[in-house]
């Protein structure tokens, strides 16, 4: 502490000498500092870094029910919407339903139906509750359990083997309802990019699959960039057979197609975020492996590594403590690229049915194939906003290295 | 030099046996899957049966015959189970006027004998997703089928015939052959019907094959299936009922009802007919020793050769790669070229961003978008587009030009145009490289138009780096493209893996993955060659 103390007396006394002023700086305004010459000498890169912190401020704001903690998803992305039916027979249940609402959620119908007045007039008049014992009946003959009809209350339909657990559902199947599912329609007002099939708003999903994106390819990335290090920081510090064994190991990883490893690992592993994660982890050791071990094969010989090592260090305490923080740049580069590259490889995964059961982007654009002539919303909006994250990551990671590590430049 | 090729060489012995060994370590949870599968669907079916298996199904494949001297189109016909006719209509250009000459390609589709397959439970072909679906509609004639989205389903509850028997022209039909050709090489009849008199509406009756195990009599599979000897007798002609048969025979089990036998199938029983019993050491030894023969076993499935089914799709997913490369290289070689020599002007940024845009769309979302563009009413009613290789078109593909090129613009543009963007961005850095180089500046002071600069001193020299690397997107692009193949049910390489790692049909997995292996093997050999041989610095590092 005095030791400082006094260093800090020096300088300023020889910076008075000089003529020259000494400011003290924390943290945040060193920070702040580089961030404002990044982004002033690079602002693609300064682009791409705000494209991915507002993904990340979507992707945390959406956690929890009903649009999330701050309501940026505006709706829950699991709420079936309901519209009015056109071709609905009886004009009377029409006009009452149109009345109070041209567009309710699953959860205000529920309320609607519930009221006694309106499920009076359904059961009476509108032959609704007979369309659904109909169809309930047909299910019965058929030899699918129907179970709880009794009591005719359409919150206590349940039926137990069949594809149909859901009251709305029943609804929707039947011919003659008066709401009828809000499903593949345009941006609006109210869905500012449309619906999907299953009547669910886009914009909520959209901002929802961020997280997903994000998450996985963080996590993945990080997994995979610790492990590569730690093995190519062995391999590079003790060499000889280990460091053969060990290379012809990676080579044969990396004799893979990426996807087809991805599929692999995939085939035999559970559909959760865990194991996604965990196969995606495995694509990054490889390559983060031969970077690291060329960079502590470079750095090996230089001067300070010797003098460290003539000092008594130990090959651990070299390898972490000198070699270490000398590789950290090309490693924030590569963390970055590989985060992009880790999030188009999800989508991949999902679109082709081998992802996780949470909402995602891949996903969307899968179920929006089917509808393309229809409705093209659902592949266009999740389509967009998985490449504007990933050209967010991919520009930032070459902004990165054009600072970081100028050698690298135009290797990819 | 030869020592360094050596070298270079022998380094890939220990890595192909790692390929081979990680291969067998991933693969060795699915052998357990199909087995615990292929249990819980007999389960769900509710009767122990015995196993039966399908040997075999018809899948018409496209080859090109070469006329030797002194053929003519009967011996063609006939070396391939095919008919005169057959052979005309594929070959309509075909001058039958002389005799044939010989270096001619002829287009031949081999029939198949019908009593290779078991009827009944082929209808379902991987790629044959709408035919089957029609079939479906067709075999069920009591059945309602509404339209949902424009796609028929079929209700809940409905109890759909799927395994009944089919006439010989719905077999036809399944099969994309003509009756008259299946009658052609079937003219005594079938293990179901063996008195003969086929026609085209003959009722065939499905027939399960069984392989046997070791030891098995004819009697003992009829008890079992609870068949009459004399039934047995006439769907296996030339097979003495009590002879003890060797493992791994095909023997007919006439089954026009319920097949009900009485041998319980146990998880020991599937693991011995599949050769997967044995112990993991003696499985991984003799995994290794066959894959070192190139000697695959079959498939879990359908019993055919593994290495059969991997050179069908071969062909398909070349025709796929081979055009997105050259879309990949149209994009990339004249991009990067302009955007080098215009460096850090408007034009430049323009190609830059549109290259990182493209590298940061995902393939199949391009695919998926195109399909909107470019084809807005050119969508079948399943409401999926796709290369229609299961009708008439598909056979096109082979035949014209033109119309092959069509229906792979879609998928090998999506496909060609990530890795396109990715060159675009290496030739350009390398041009940028080399025109900084004191040899171009030469060129220049010379006083040479700077289209003989770049031409004859700067690309040259670019290109040499930028083709190594191009070994490296062949690669890439080859993996990418396996979710177009899926996307557009284009029946290559890709599509079959996914199905099959999805049945769990490991040794077909096997064979695809190791020979993806070998083929980023042997391309990464070749750019390390030839990159000592341009560059002596590296070999004598």
């Amino acid at each position: 502490m005095s030791d400082d103390r006094q260093s800090q007396t020096q300088l300023e006394e020889f910076a008075q000498a000089q003529g020259l002023r000494v400011e003290e700086r924390s943290f945040l305004q060193l920070l702040g500092g580089a961030l404002g010459s990044f982004f002033r000498t690079k602002p693609l890169g300064a682009a791409g870094l705000t494209l991915v912190v507002v993904w990340s401020i979507i992707a945390v704001g959406t956690v929890g029910s009903g649009g999330g903690w701050l309501g940026l998803g505006r709706y829950d992305s699991q709420d079936v919407f309901k519209v009015a039916n056109a071709n609905f027979a009886d004009d009377r249940i029409a006009n009452e339903l149109d009345g109070k609402s041209a567009d309710i959620s699953d959860s205000e119908l529920r309320e609607l139906l519930l009221q006694p007045e309106v499920y009076g007039d359904l059961a009476e008049q509108s032959g609704v509750l007979d369309d659904m014992l109909e169809y309930a009946e047909g299910l019965i003959a058929s030899g699918t359990l129907l179970t709880h009809l009794a009591e005719f209350d359409p919150a206590q339909i349940e039926i137990v083997d069949g594809t149909i657990n859901d009251v709305d559902d029943l609804l929707a199947t039947g011919t003659n309802t008066p709401l009828t599912t809000a499903s593949l329609q345009g941006p609006s007002g109210k869905h500012w990019f449309g619906t999907d099939r299953a009547g669910h708003d886009l914009f909520s999903r959209v901002t929802e699959g961020a997280r997903l994106s994000l998450y996985i390819g963080f996590f993945a990335t990080l997994i995979g960039v610790v492990a590569g290090t730690a093995i190519g920081l062995i391999s590079g510090a003790l060499g000889g057979n280990i460091d053969l064994a060990i290379n012809r190991l990676m080579d044969a990883l990396l004799s893979f197609p990426p996807i087809v490893l991805l599929l692999l690992l995939r085939s035999v592993t559970e559909p959760s975020a865990l194991w996604v994660t965990l196969a995606l982890s495995v694509l990054a050791v490889g390559p983060v492996q031969r970077i690291v071990r060329g960079a502590v094969i470079a750095l090996r010989e230089m001067p300070f590594v010797e003098a460290a090592r003539t000092l008594g260090a130990t090959n651990a305490r070299i390898m972490l403590m000198h070699i270490l923080p000398n590789i950290v740049a090309p490693l924030i580069v590569i963390f970055s690229i590989t985060i992009g590259a880790f999030i188009l490889a999800e989508a991949a995964l999902s679109f082709l049915g081998l992802g996780t059961l949470d909402v995602s982007w891949g996903k969307m654009i899968a179920d929006g194939r089917q509808f393309i002539v229809q409705s093209p919303w659902t592949s266009l909006f999740a389509g967009l906003a998985l490449t504007s994250l990933v050209f967010g990551f991919n520009v930032l990671g070459d902004a990165l290295r054009d600072v970081f590590d100028p050698r690298l430049r135009g290797s990819r | 030099m030869q020592r360094y090729l050596i070298q270079r060489l022998i380094l890939v012995i220990p890595t192909l046996w790692l390929v081979i060994s990680l291969l067998f370590l991933a693969l060795r949870a699915l052998p357990g899957d199909f087995v615990t599968r292929k249990l819980s669907n007999l389960e769900n079916q509710g009767a122990e049966q015995r196993e039966s298996e399908i040997v075999g199904y018809i899948e018409v494949t496209d080859t090109t015959h070469r006329v030797i001297s002194g053929d003519t189109l009967e011996k063609i016909a006939t070396s391939n189970n095919t008919s005169v006719s057959t052979l005309l209509a594929e070959n309509p250009d075909l001058d039958t006027s002389g005799e044939l000459r010989p270096g001619t390609r002829i287009t031949v589709i081999p029939g198949q004998l019908l009593e290779a397959i078991s009827i009944g439970q082929s209808i379902a072909l991987p790629e044959e997703v709408e035919t089957g679906v029609q079939l479906l509609i067709d075999r069920n004639p009591d059945v309602n089928f509404p339209l949902y989205q424009g796609k028929p389903y079929a209700e809940a509850g409905s109890i759909l015939v799927i395994r009944d028997s089919l006439t010989l022209d719905e077999l036809a039909h399944v099969n994309r052959i003509d009756a008259s050709d299946i009658l052609a090489v079937n003219p005594t009849g079938s293990a179901s019907n063996p008195d003969g008199n086929l026609s085209a509406d003959t009722q065939l009756l499905p027939t399960a094959l069984v392989i046997t195990d070791e030891g098995d009599t004819l009697e003992q599979i009829a008890v079992a299936y609870g068949r009459d000897l004399e039934e047995m007798t006439t769907a296996n002609r030339g097979i003495d009922p009590a002879e003890p048969l060797e493992a791994g025979v095909a023997i007919h089990v006439p089954s026009d009802r319920i097949v009900t036998p009485t041998t319980k199938i146990t998880e020991a029983n599937i693991r011995h007919r599949l050769g997967i019993d044995k112990g993991l050491g003696t499985q991984y030894i003799d995994f290794l020793w066959e894959t070192v023969r190139l000697k695959f076993r079959p498939s879990f499935q359908t019993q055919e050769g593994s290495l059969d089914i991997f050179l069908r799709a071969l062909p398909r997913t070349l025709h796929l790669n081979v055009y997105a490369l050259i879309v990949a290289l149209t994009i990339a070689l004249p991009v990067g070229i302009l955007s080098a020599m215009r460096q850090d002007r408007p034009l430049d940024y323009a190609l830059r961003g549109f290259a990182i845009l493209a590298l940061a769309a995902p393939s199949f979302w391009i695919a998926t978008m195109m399909i909107f563009v470019v084809t807005p009413g050119g969508i079948s009613d399943s409401g999926i587009w796709s290369i229609p290789l299961t009708s008439e078109e598909a056979r096109s593909v082979f035949t014209s030009f033109t119309g092959a090129l069509a229906l792979y613009t879609i998928p090998a543009v999506a496909g060609g145009l990530a890795a396109g963007a990715g060159l675009m961005r290496i030739t350009r850095s390398e041009l940028l490289e080399v025109l900084r180089q004191d040899y171009v500046r030469t060129a220049w002071s010379k006083g040479l138009r700077e289209r003989t600069v770049i031409r004859r001193h700067a690309m040259r020299n670019a290109l040499v780096n930028v083709m190594s690397v191009l070994g490296l997107q062949v690669a890439a692009l080859v993996g990418g493209n396996i979710i177009l193949e899926l996307l557009f049910n284009i029946p290559g390489i890709g599509l079959l893996l996914i199905q099959r790692i999805n049945q769990a049909d490991l040794p077909v997995v096997q064979t695809m993955v190791f020979f993806f292996a070998l083929f980023i093997i042997v391309v990464n050999i070749i750019i390390d060659i030839s990159y000592a041989v341009i560059d002596p610095r590296i070999r004598f590092a």
